[in-house]
């Protein structure tokens, strides 16, 4: 299973890596349209796909354990989120941006082990599974709707129907949702294995610290001072947050969700 | 006046009130766990094994100033929730249309809950270790529950490495029949608002030992065994340290042997060990004591928590979760009569307000 996992892991880098090189072409190359760039990034996806199905069949449970199935799991949101709004709001501009993101966590994915392992009783329940898939989830949701905030500070043109709030509010939506999600998986998941739906230990609290500001941010996004530039930072900055729990704790603190 | 009162209003259920409030939580906590845990590691350990009430009426004072950003966010948090009812009921009453914002209502309605349930549970909740050898029963402190080990089996991975263990307990209240039940991992022994939860430390070690007295005889002391003495007295063990386990000036392996009344009661204590430099034999009110073989037997660390305010919670809970997920029906368009795309201007914000 390793095997097949490199070669997949390595396929879906590859056509990835030639969505950008298509997607640059088209804007060299004259009478070649951008949307081209869709098809390497849907073979990618497809790559992932299967890699995941087969560690799924393998290991006999949802691939979101360790470091290497969850950046897959993470990346694989982030581009299906870039195809579908190239799709459906022509955002073919904002496509190379979520492959590259895709392509930085399948490159950090390279760093965990590839083996297929039996769940440890610990973690033998459907609640972390839950957890884990609504978070990564939840987590390139977050990341793509920084990435549309970082469009329109720069002023790029994500989108040529001007969707990029539409996009922008569609993100953060959904990946709050799935994060609350996580959230009571995790929750419930903490309440019968280690005795408390509350724990006050450092990455469950910065999670609800993440919980919160995305809160705010939902609560303010649509008022009228809060639009534009204001949105644009508070996306930004809450990726950078996600950046922070997801990777800062894990590598400077001794915390109960170790990295690798 | 009334204009007053009316801005003061305008500004507790305004959701800016609420998103500042956030944002002063999130800085005192994001700040106040980095310095803990830089000041000490081990500190959400310890904080853990506290319901919050207790750990901020004994373990707070005692740290303070380091403790000040949890007084901070106490504050913050009842502020928060303060602020986030009003706008719900705000919301209520001057924005009731039909099941558009249902959602929203419901994932409110049930962050509120939840919070109820967490001051409830850290009020009023208890969180204990007993440690039990395979046929002992002891009471849970703080609770009118006792606990009693009939069995602990560990399994084992095919390569013969600990994988989980697998405890039958039997839980007693006041005269009532006793409950079963079995504890493992994430499949705790749940009974109401207690949990018992399978053991953090488990093994195979001395569990009780035979000891002989003087005047009388020789008797076997360990896990619901005592040894009645004349006199309505009783003899029964009090403590049991392992090899190299010490408490005090006693080390291990030994047993606190102690002497009772009727009642209860205990008359006299004495340590007897095997240690190098430790009695094995001593007076116990008038009785020659004297350590015999000891038994071992497998025993187990159990946590039992009872946390009064979990229903509260997990009700709350089903409420945010059934509110996101009709939220997000909303989101999807797939409830007639929500606009997902709809940015509000200047004078609907104000209108929103109040």
């Amino acid at each position: 299973m390793e095997a097949t996992s490199s070669a997949l892991h390595m396929s879906s880098l590859a056509f990835y890596g030639l969505s950008l090189v298509v997607y640059s072409l088209s804007r060299a190359v004259r009478g070649l349209p951008q949307k081209v760039a869709v098809w390497p990034a849907l073979a990618g996806l497809f790559c992932q796909l299967v890699l995941l199905v087969l560690r799924w069949r393998a290991g006999n449970h949802l691939p979101v354990t360790g470091l290497f199935e969850t950046q897959h799991f993470l990346a694989l949101w982030v581009v299906m989120t870039g195809l579908y709004f190239s799709v459906r709001y022509w955002a073919y501009n904002f496509l190379p941006a979520a492959v590259g993101l895709a392509m930085a966590a399948l490159i950090f994915a390279s760093r965990g082990p590839k083996a297929v392992t039996p769940l440890t009783p610990a973690i033998d329940t459907p609640l972390f599974l839950i957890h884990i898939a609504t978070s990564f989830a939840a987590y390139g949701l977050f990341g793509i709707a920084a990435l549309v905030a970082l469009f329109r500070l720069i002023g790029i043109s994500g989108s040529p129907v001007n969707a990029e709030q539409r996009m922008l509010d569609e993100s953060i939506y959904l990946g709050y949702i799935l994060f609350t999600w996580a959230m009571i998986a995790g929750s419930l998941w903490a309440y019968l294995a280690w005795g408390s739906y509350w724990t006050w230990r450092i990455k469950g609290l910065w999670s609800w610290i993440l919980w919160f500001y995305y809160s705010g941010v939902l609560h303010v996004r649509k008022r009228s001072g809060w639009q534009a530039r204001p949105l644009d930072l508070l996306a930004i900055a809450g990726y950078a947050l996600v950046l922070f729990t997801y990777l800062g704790l894990g590598l400077l603190f001794k915390t109960s969700h170790p990295l690798l | 006046m009334r204009r007053a009162l009316e801005a003061l209003w305008r500004a507790a259920t305004s959701p800016v009130t609420f998103v500042v409030l956030s944002i002063m939580w999130c800085v005192d906590l994001g700040a106040g766990s980095v310095a803990a845990y830089f000041n000490d590691p081990q500190f959400w350990v310890k904080m853990d094994r506290y319901p919050f009430n207790l750990w901020m009426q004994q373990v707070a004072p005692r740290t303070f100033p380091e403790s000040l950003w949890v007084y901070i966010l106490v504050v913050l948090s009842y502020l928060m929730v303060a602020s986030l009812l009003l706008c719900t009921i705000n919301w209520f009453l001057r924005r009731r249309k039909g099941i558009k914002g249902l959602g929203e209502f419901l994932v409110h309605l049930g962050f509120l809950l939840i919070f109820a349930g967490f001051v409830i549970g850290s009020a009023l909740g208890v969180r204990a270790q007993v440690s039990l050898a395979i046929g002992e029963r002891r009471e849970v402190p703080g609770t009118a529950l006792s606990l009693q080990l009939d069995d602990l089996q560990v399994v084992r991975s095919a390569d013969g490495r600990p994988l989980d263990t697998l405890s039958s307990l039997r839980v007693y209240r006041d005269g009532q029949s006793p409950r079963r039940g079995t504890a493992r991992t994430n499949h705790p022994f749940i009974w109401g608002t207690t949990v018992i939860y399978p053991p953090e430390d488990y093994g195979y070690g001395i569990t009780g030992g035979i000891v002989g007295t003087d005047p009388g005889g020789a008797y076997l002391l360990g896990p619901g065994r005592s040894a009645p003495l004349k006199g309505d007295r009783v003899l029964a063990l009090g403590g049991i340290l392992q090899p190299g386990q010490r408490r005090g000036r006693a080390v291990g392996p030994g047993l606190l042997v102690v002497m009772r009344d009727r009642s209860g009661r205990v008359l006299d204590s004495a340590y007897l060990s095997r240690a190098p430099g430790m009695k094995e034999e001593d007076d116990l009110a008038g009785i020659k004591v004297t350590l015999g073989e000891l038994t071992e037997s497998t025993y187990g660390t159990y946590r039992v928590h009872r946390d009064q305010g979990v229903w509260i919670v997990i009700t709350g809970t089903v409420i945010l979760a059934l509110g996101t997920v009709w939220a997000l029906a909303g989101f999807l368009g797939l409830v007639p009569g929500m606009n997902r795309a709809d940015v509000r201007t200047r004078g609907q914000d104000r209108d929103e307000a109040g």
